[in-house]
């Protein structure tokens, strides 16, 4: 296992573990959410394949838009 | 019964001012906060800039969590104001509000010298009002 950052909180996930597995885990659906890790915004077609690595600080939040 | 959602005077009127200077626009915000009570607010750029519709990049508000947690206050909330309707959730609301933990918070203008401001959870299109208590 690994140590990282989700929404500030530290977890530990499996090695390989990549954005989608974590969202899955949450129960999130990630064409609700905009992802950062470790300040960077990833890129919505980088969910599947990017894994986490130790230490790296994940957040996401849902998007805010309405009318 | 109704859920709350606990503002003081001097927030519920930051909103109500924030509204106000963006008029005929609509804008928005981020709350910060713990449970259902709110302890700071962030107003944040409307990039839609627009009379019906409002967006936070989300850049912007990931900027703004960080500060959040630096005050040691949890996300609780947005906000957005409708210039010239109810404080209800409108169908685009509805339909993009994907956090079902999150209160959403509305700023009518509809009458200038009588705001009205109201708050919400909202999931699958599904709205639940909560009472809003100014302290």
């Amino acid at each position: 296992m690994i140590e990282v950052q989700i929404n500030g909180a530290k977890e530990k996930v499996e090695p390989g573990t990549t954005v989608s597995g974590v969202l899955a885990a949450k129960a999130v659906r990630p064409e609700m959410v905009a992802v950062e890790i470790n300040g960077e915004l990833v890129p919505k077609g980088k969910y599947a394949t990017l894994a986490l690595q130790a230490g790296d600080a994940m957040e996401f939040l849902h998007y805010m838009a309405g009318g | 019964m109704f859920e709350t959602f606990c503002i003081s005077r001097e927030l519920h009127d930051g909103i109500v001012g924030h509204a106000r200077r963006g008029a005929p626009h609509e804008v928005c915000g981020m709350i910060g906060g713990a449970n259902s009570t709110a302890a700071g607010i962030y107003p944040t750029k409307n990039p839609d800039a627009g009379e019906l519709t409002y967006s936070i990049d989300p850049r912007e508000a990931f900027s703004v969590i960080r500060r959040m947690r630096d005050a040691e206050l949890d996300f609780i909330a947005v906000y957005h104001s409708h210039p010239a309707t109810e404080a209800y959730p409108s169908p685009t609301d509805r339909a993009k509000a994907g956090d079902s933990d999150l209160i959403y918070v509305i700023v009518s203008l509809r009458q200038p010298e009588k705001p009205e401001v109201r708050a919400f959870k909202m999931s699958e299109g599904r709205v639940h009002e909560l009472k809003v208590v100014v302290e």
